[in-house]
């Protein structure tokens, strides 16, 4: 993988939302004096009439695009997500009562980069955001798939968006998507096959990259877990589903946030609710502390994130089979 | 004849007698005022919860910008003028100026605050509203974020946005006050009913305003003191604001909580008890069959003088066999 910027999910969001917006004049990009961290001021630079800088005032950034959605715009704003979607939250519920569509922009999202520590680290987002009814939360995995989640976000989906960005490169060895990659709203993707019963869930750069080094460690002990990349954290295909975890009996649910109200338990609720979890053993792996500060790796292991720590986990429950 | 027993309503086509009539407009103000706090104190008692004084405090307000002051244009047309109120308490007000303007139904009406009726606060769903509100502090953003729509998409039509004033003390106004200015949003009012109570004490006792004027001067605001309940008063500010373009405006609106029924005022209240009383809940059997005299009487003598006729009373209900609803403040 390349280090060019453009592979980064952040600039690679931009570039695609600075092309959307050439044919649609009803985009329009607010921000909370966070732009510099995802590129946003070349859309500035493209559009300066469509760039609305409000400052460090969140609340009142998210009240004024319910106020521009309600004249027909598609607003996008855009602050950290454990900003946006925290102290603006009430101002989310507002908007997204009154049934118009804006896209939120989560950035910095959850656990990494950790130097900033917990006022900074996204972990709780998704909990928020999805007891909105009318919200679409996702995770792009790389640089293409948060172009495809996004024209999906502002040409297809009905509802409002919650795009969870990753801040930061991308990993070493990070596995490629295929070009023709699709992507499907509430479907997964497989990202590494595997024949035997185990499988990791998860979404992200950073936890598909961790459940890659964990399967390689597997493979030692002759066991090869499978991994599904699952950008669409609160919305899930049934019948994909249903297939995917067919010949599978031991899940686990990599979580990049808090494990009450995340990915993990929106997954499971729905697992229950449509009887997908018959003879199947699940297991959540998530965040149970405030997200500390500190080096990524050294902040991985505290959490048990760390390759070697998940690999410790996951080996526990499958060792007996 | 009016029963004390019963829950009266002036209906769409009493009201269009004064709507047609070739009278000023500020006497017709003053009988649709009348006429509009009467149906909002019958819809209260009806729904048997809702808020009262701040309804009343606003009305007037809501009258004069509804009635004289918007232009005619369809509900959904870009270029429409736009009225709505950020504390959105004062739906009961709202919903009253809306059925005398023809928008919503006396089906409707008699429906406050009951499944698929008119919710407790002001929804989208509900013909005429323009934004969903209620929960304080929201309403200068949203209103901010409509003009530069409008402004952007080269659309006509201002915008005006009523806020309480116990719901100044809410951080996010502030924001709103700021990045209106910075942002250069210009054609906006906002107007601040300055009722002086929020729930049931003074502002000033719960958290003190200070100097209102200065304060909002301070963030960069055009503003202006006047009593909103003096219909010339109005009228004089708007055509006056109409003609500064340089910066957003803000009207301080000198209003009384529960205007317009005497023991519902909030001087008088405040005299006599240590607590406002009629922020929220609907009165009781004997106090309303008083207020709804006294509004009855009022519209009985205007409609004497002003317009030689009489408007007849629309009994919708019978106040002892109301279905049993909760209070909720």
């Amino acid at each position: 993988m390349k280090l060019n910027k453009n592979y980064w999910i952040t600039t690679s969001f931009t570039n695609e939302l600075i092309k959307l917006a050439k044919n649609n004049k009803k985009i329009i990009l607010l921000d909370g004096d966070l732009a510099d961290d995802a590129d946003l001021y070349n859309f500035k630079k493209k559009y300066p009439n469509r760039f609305i800088q409000n400052g460090i005032a969140e609340q009142d950034m998210v009240s004024m695009a319910g106020g521009m959605s309600l004249m027909g715009l598609l607003p996008v704003v855009n602050s950290f997500a454990s900003f946006l979607t925290a102290r603006a939250n009430e101002q989310i519920f507002n908007n997204a009562s009154e049934k118009t569509k804006i896209i939120y922009i989560s950035l910095y999202a959850g656990l990494l980069p950790a130097g900033a520590g917990k006022s900074h680290q996204s972990t709780r987002d998704i909990s928020l955001m999805s007891n909105i009814p009318n919200m679409k939360i996702y995770h792009p995995y790389n640089y293409l798939e948060v172009k495809k989640i996004l024209n999906h976000c502002i040409k297809k989906e009905k509802n409002n968006c919650s795009i969870r960005l990753s801040i930061g490169p991308p990993f070493k060895n990070q596995a490629k998507l295929n070009k023709n990659y699709k992507f499907v709203d509430g479907c997964g993707h497989v990202m590494a096959k595997s024949n035997q019963k185990y499988i990791i869930i998860t979404y992200g750069q950073l936890m598909i990259s961790q459940a890659f080094m964990v399967r390689e460690l597997l493979k030692k002990k002759k066991i090869l877990i499978e991994i599904i990349n699952f950008p669409s954290l609160n919305y899930f295909n049934k019948y994909w589903l249903k297939k995917i975890l067919n010949n599978k009996n031991k899940i686990f649910i990599l979580d990049e946030h808090f494990k009450t109200g995340g990915f993990s338990d929106i997954f499971l609720s729905f697992v229950n609710d449509n009887n997908l979890n018959k003879n199947k053993t699940f297991k959540k792996i998530a965040l149970d502390d405030f997200p500390s500060c500190g080096q990524p790796e050294e902040v991985l292991k505290k959490h048990n994130l760390d390759p070697q720590s998940l690999y410790n986990k996951i080996y526990s429950f499958i060792k007996n089979d | 004849m009016i029963d004390k027993n019963n829950i009266y309503f002036v209906s769409k086509s009493e009201i269009d007698k004064v709507l047609n009539h070739k009278l000023n407009k500020f006497d017709k103000a003053k009988l649709l005022s009348l006429i509009c706090r009467l149906n909002t104190l019958s819809m209260v008692k009806l729904a048997g919860s809702g808020h009262l004084g701040t309804s009343m405090s606003a009305m007037d307000l809501m009258i004069w910008i509804k009635f004289f002051l918007k232009k005619k244009k369809k509900l959904n047309d870009p270029n429409r003028d736009i009225f709505f109120s950020s504390k959105g308490h004062d739906a009961p007000a709202l919903y009253s100026v809306l059925y005398a303007l023809g928008i919503i139904s006396l089906k409707k009406i008699l429906k406050l605050r009951r499944l698929d009726g008119l919710e407790g606060h002001p929804d989208v769903a509900t013909s005429g509203v323009e934004a969903n509100t209620g929960s304080l502090g929201m309403g200068i953003s949203k209103a901010k974020g409509m003009v530069w729509a409008k402004t952007y998409q080269k659309k006509k039509g201002n915008v005006i946005v009523l806020t309480g004033d116990g719901e100044l003390q809410e951080g996010q106004i502030y924001e709103s006050l700021q990045t209106t200015y910075h942002q250069k949003i210009n054609n906006l009012i906002v107007i601040v009913d300055h009722n002086k109570i929020q729930s049931s004490q003074y502002v000033k006792d719960i958290i003190d305003l200070l100097n209102l004027k200065k304060k909002f001067q301070s963030f960069g605001w055009h503003v202006e003191k006047i009593d909103g309940h003096n219909f010339q008063h109005i009228n004089k500010i708007f055509n006056k604001l109409s003609k500064i373009k340089d910066k957003p405006k803000i009207i301080i609106a000198d209003t009384i909580k529960g205007k317009g029924i005497k023991k519902m005022e909030h001087p008088y209240v405040m005299k006599k008890n240590s607590r406002y009383n009629w922020h929220a809940g609907a009165p009781n059997d004997e106090d309303f069959f008083y207020f709804q005299i006294e509004l009855i009487k009022k519209i009985n003598i205007e409609t004497k003088k002003k317009i030689k006729m009489h408007l007849k009373m629309l009994n919708v209900a019978n106040v002892k066999q109301k279905s049993q609803i909760l209070e909720i403040h």
